[in-house]
């Protein structure tokens, strides 16, 4: 019985701050499109926000889309040697990098260099009075701290995903072509992938990286500010947030491919 | 006294019951400051007074959602001077109205512009740790208004030569002295004329060769018609402010008297 309680107890905490969780994010949009939560001060946190999260990690976007774009196209010589067919080449590259891999890894590089740092700076202003101090200066927290750092998030996740799969294509092509997996030349490479884009694969990549994006953004900030006690709490909460985005991220790639594709992974559900 | 009278600042029947060891509890405080006013409150307690937090329309009227009641944000705003959030509101009643209107009927968005419009210097430092001094001390104008930079600089400048600083410190709060960072927080409090000024023991920190030009400072400010509330304890901070009041009342227990029944 006291089992049963248990389960039932923490199944409505996770319930409860999934809930709070997208308020927040929700929130946060509803306050983004009113042009008055937009003053100069909570702009420049937006740009510094997308500075820190985007554009700074552009480099190691680069170097792990090479890595990945290099480990498939050497699995998949090992499989066939060759590929001819370019619609399936394009095919296979569009699930693979498109679909999972692009999105995915674009939300674990921003998960472990800035949803953990947000994480724990709120976690910090929280206990040091500093929410206290923008809000006797009349600044909304929502709105100054909160809204620009899950959208900040959000758009680097969509643009951190174009960048790299847009490298991990070229990658694969130079491998690919090198080690004779291709003879094709890299029009008819990238032709046979754009071919095989559907309109829903580009609304489901937008729609994937944006949502996980603001609900990691929301996340890392819901974490830090529900820190209760300085010393104890600090050095867990970046662990704590970085855990439960990645349990987000997989919760929404898994229910996007269920509700556009009908299927989780290789499995057919619906 | 400037041309419109009608108070920036006014406290009705206030009573707060806090029962903290941070800050007294009140009694039936009434008060009203016009522009162009200053009003001083003695101190005998060694806590720290509500009243300027109630000013600020804390606990009055809860403006956002953060303000969520923990341990961790309850010490730490009582740490920086601001009420908390276990202790405030509280066995609190009363009304307190800024320009004429109660905080508690302000909407969001109203509430917080008016805060905009008010400078205070609190009896602890209070900075936003993850911007610099200049950072902090432009940001309520920056946020409030559309005044442009350069000229907000020029004045934070002005006002840093008037409290004494060669310049506004543009350093990190931990590699500065206090005496410059606390003068640092009454350039803050006075950049972009403020509608009301709140002074709570606002000397703390600061040397003695430094008070006759923060009293300048409140001069000329009054002169252009700001309405400042000084809490001071038994001083020289209270003499100084008692010098510039045109109302100057005492805390006796929880109740406000006027300093004249006290001589």
């Amino acid at each position: 019985m006291n089992g049963l309680r248990r389960a039932g107890s923490s199944a409505t905490a996770v319930w409860s701050l999934a809930a709070y969780v997208v308020a927040v994010a929700v929130g946060s949009i509803w306050l983004a499109i009113q042009p008055r939560s937009w003053p100069r001060t909570v702009r420049q946190v937006f740009s510094r926000q997308l500075l820190f999260t985007g554009f700074d990690a552009i480099a190691l976007t680069f170097r792990i889309a090479f890595a990945v774009g290099l480990l498939v196209i050497v699995q998949i010589q090992l499989w066939t040697q060759s590929i001819a067919d370019v619609d399936f080449s394009g095919q296979l590259f569009l699930r693979i990098f498109f679909r999972e891999l692009g999105p995915l890894l674009a939300n674990l590089i921003v998960i472990i260099r800035s949803a953990t740092a947000i994480a724990t700076e709120m976690a910090r202003m929280k206990v040091d009075g500093d929410i206290e101090v923008l809000e006797s200066q009349g600044i909304d927290p929502m709105n100054y701290l909160v809204m620009p750092r899950v959208l900040g998030i959000g758009f680097s996740v969509f643009g951190l995903a174009v960048i790299f799969i847009a490298f991990a294509f070229v990658s694969a092509f130079i491998v690919g072509t090198m080690i004779g997996v291709f003879n094709v030349g890299p029009y008819d490479f990238l032709e046979g992938i754009f071919r095989q884009v559907e309109e829903l694969d580009v609304l489901f990549f937008v729609f994937k990286t944006l949502l996980s994006g603001f609900l990691i953004g929301a996340i890392a900030c819901v974490t830090g500010l529900e820190i209760q006690d300085r010393d104890v709490e600090i050095p867990q909460i970046a662990g704590r947030s970085a855990v439960r985005a990645l349990m987000a991220v997989f919760f929404i790639a898994m229910l996007l491919s269920l509700s556009a594709y009908g299927r989780v992974l290789i499995f057919q559900v619906l | 006294m400037s041309g419109n009278d009608e108070p920036v600042l006014t406290m009705v029947n206030v009573n707060a019951t806090l029962g903290d060891e941070h800050f007294m509890d009140v009694e039936d405080v009434s008060f009203g400051i016009a522009p162009g006013e200053c009003m001083s409150i003695a101190l005998q307690d060694h806590r720290d007074s509500p009243l300027p937090g109630f000013a600020l329309g804390e606990r009055i009227a809860e403006s956002t959602a953060s303000r969520s009641s923990n341990r961790a944000q309850s010490a730490a705003a009582k740490s920086r001077g601001f009420l908390s959030s276990e202790t405030a509101g509280v066995g609190m009643s009363g009304r307190v109205l800024f320009e004429g209107v109660s905080w508690e009927y302000r909407s969001t968005y109203g509430l917080l512009a008016c805060r905009g419009r008010i400078g205070w210097v609190l009896s602890q430092s209070a900075w936003v740790n993850n911007l610099n001094v200049l950072e902090n001390v432009l940001l309520r104008q920056l946020h409030h208004t559309r005044t442009p930079r350069k000229q907000l600089l020029a004045e934070a400048q002005e006002l840093a030569y008037a409290v004494g600083l060669p310049e506004v410190p543009a350093g990190r709060m931990g590699t500065m002295e206090t005496s410059k960072l606390r003068r640092a927080e009454w350039v803050r409090a006075f950049l972009g004329n403020p509608r009301l000024v709140l002074l709570h023991r606002a000397f703390n920190g600061i040397e003695q060769d430094h008070h006759e030009s923060l009293i300048k400072l409140v001069r000329q400010s009054l002169s252009r018609g700001t309405a400042v509330l000084w809490v001071a304890s038994a001083n020289e901070e209270l003499t100084v402010a008692n010098r510039l009041a045109s109302h100057k009342y005492a805390m006796v227990g929880p109740k406000l008297k006027p300093a004249e029944a006290m001589e």
